[in-house]
């Protein structure tokens, strides 16, 4: 599939899921979690979406800081030169504690 | 700086430690607390925060709208009464009120809508619900925070802990130059004093994350990042565990604060606008017992040697 075909149907997808903008007002920069345009309640449903629309399973697990960004970053991870590495990015910490909001 | 490897809080003047995972503090360690907090007090003034002081409980409906009970069941505490019935209090105070283990027999309790405060921003984004902003507002409280854990340690992991935050809600682009001008403040000071801090990305302390979509939001889209001490405690008594195999012991690194980036989360929840917008929010936050460990340790316990300003009495 062309990759401007694979980033409209990942734009459409999650406009539906999202209900709060257009597939047209998505640009393949646009922050979607940062803008809560994919908020937690739905970003499992986006990952269901993207194994229907990969034909594969997704190792959730394995997801690297920085797959979901937008759309460019989420065609990059999954079906980029670099698919199912995903995009680099340091592990969640561990010292997680009191001292923080 | 002083060899300060054999920091043991327990041994220091003026702090007393509570197994229940408070301290109380006087002297040199009082000292340190306020000149700390006068610190994070002039950076607020830099932005021109206004500060406030809240309760100590906030309303159980407020935490609600932040999913807080699903998310950190094992972190909230609770202010709990009896139910005011007369036989109820009766069969209280005629029974064996407290047990030989120190714990109290309550009798029936009554309905429990308020919780003891487990960060201090929290109050904001339920005293801004919703307003619409005209610019961005800058906030700044220190609060007695609460949340249970499996363990105490003086200083470094307490149940009730003093945290300081400096807060901003605008606009994504606002509150991010924000996080970014205190980032960087932060590390010319770290630099400045030659205290051993890395900054890291961390999670929140999510109840069975790999069943939290909050959590693997999070992981996908790190918003904490903590400064980390390790300080001559840790980093000596590692290259001792690794030189003797075996069980180690030795202090885990220590987040002394982190810096956040809620992204338009509290501000959707408490309908907070800003441009037209759920509004944005990020915060700075301190905690300030574990600050005193750091400086402690490695600064010593001598006020002439604390690198900071002298606070006003």
């Amino acid at each position: 599939m062309h990759p401007r075909t694979i980033k409209d149907a990942l734009r459409e997808r999650i406009a539906r899921l999202s209900g709060k903008v257009s597939a047209s007002a998505i640009a393949d920069d646009t922050p979607i979690i940062e803008r809560r345009i994919i908020t937690s309640l739905q970003v499992m449903d986006l990952i269901l979406e993207l194994e229907n629309l990969k034909g594969s399973p997704i190792d959730v697990e394995g997801l690297k800081p920085g797959a979901f960004k937008d759309v460019a970053s989420i065609y990059a991870a999954f079906w980029g030169a670099r698919a199912g590495i995903g995009p680099g990015g340091a592990e969640p910490g561990r010292t997680g504690g009191n001292g923080n909001a | 700086m002083e060899a300060a490897s054999r920091f043991d809080p327990g041994k220091m003047p003026g702090l007393r430690w509570h197994p229940s995972g408070q301290t109380s503090l006087s002297g040199g360690p009082l000292r340190l607390f306020r000149r700390l907090d006068a610190l994070f007090q002039a950076w607020a003034a830099e932005c021109g925060a206004e500060a406030h002081r809240f309760p100590a409980f906030i309303a159980a409906r407020d935490l609600a709208r932040l999913d807080y009970f699903r998310s950190f069941p094992h972190l909230v505490t609770f202010p709990v009464t009896l139910d005011p019935d007369p036989a109820n209090l009766s069969a209280f105070a005629q029974g064996q009120p407290l047990g030989e283990d120190g714990s109290l027999r309550l009798s029936l309790a009554a309905p429990v809508r308020e919780v003891l405060t487990p960060a201090a921003c929290y109050h904001f984004y339920a005293l801004f619900q919703g307003r619409i902003l005209e610019a961005p507002l800058y906030l700044t409280t220190r609060a007695a925070c609460f949340r249970r854990e499996t363990h105490y340690l003086p200083l470094r992991r307490q149940w009730n802990f003093s945290m300081r935050e400096i807060v901003c809600l605008g606009t994504a682009d606002e509150v991010k130059d924000f996080l970014q001008h205190y980032r960087e403040k932060l590390e010319a000071f770290f630099a400045a004093i030659g205290l051993p801090i890395a900054w890291e990305t961390a999670m929140d302390p999510f109840f069975n994350p790999k069943g939290n979509p909050k959590y693997l939001l999070q992981k996908l889209d790190p918003v904490k990042h903590e400064m980390v001490y390790r300080g001559p405690t840790s980093a000596a008594a590692k290259l001792a565990a690794e030189a003797a195999p075996g069980p180690a012991v030795f202090a885990e690194p220590l987040a002394i604060g982190s810096i956040n980036f809620h992204r338009n989360y509290f501000g959707e929840a408490f309908g907070i606008k800003r441009a037209g917008e759920d509004a944005f929010s990020g915060c700075i936050a301190f905690g300030l017992e574990r600050w005193i460990y750091a400086f402690l340790e490695a600064f010593g316990s001598d006020p002439s040697r604390w690198p900071l300003p002298e606070a006003e009495a």
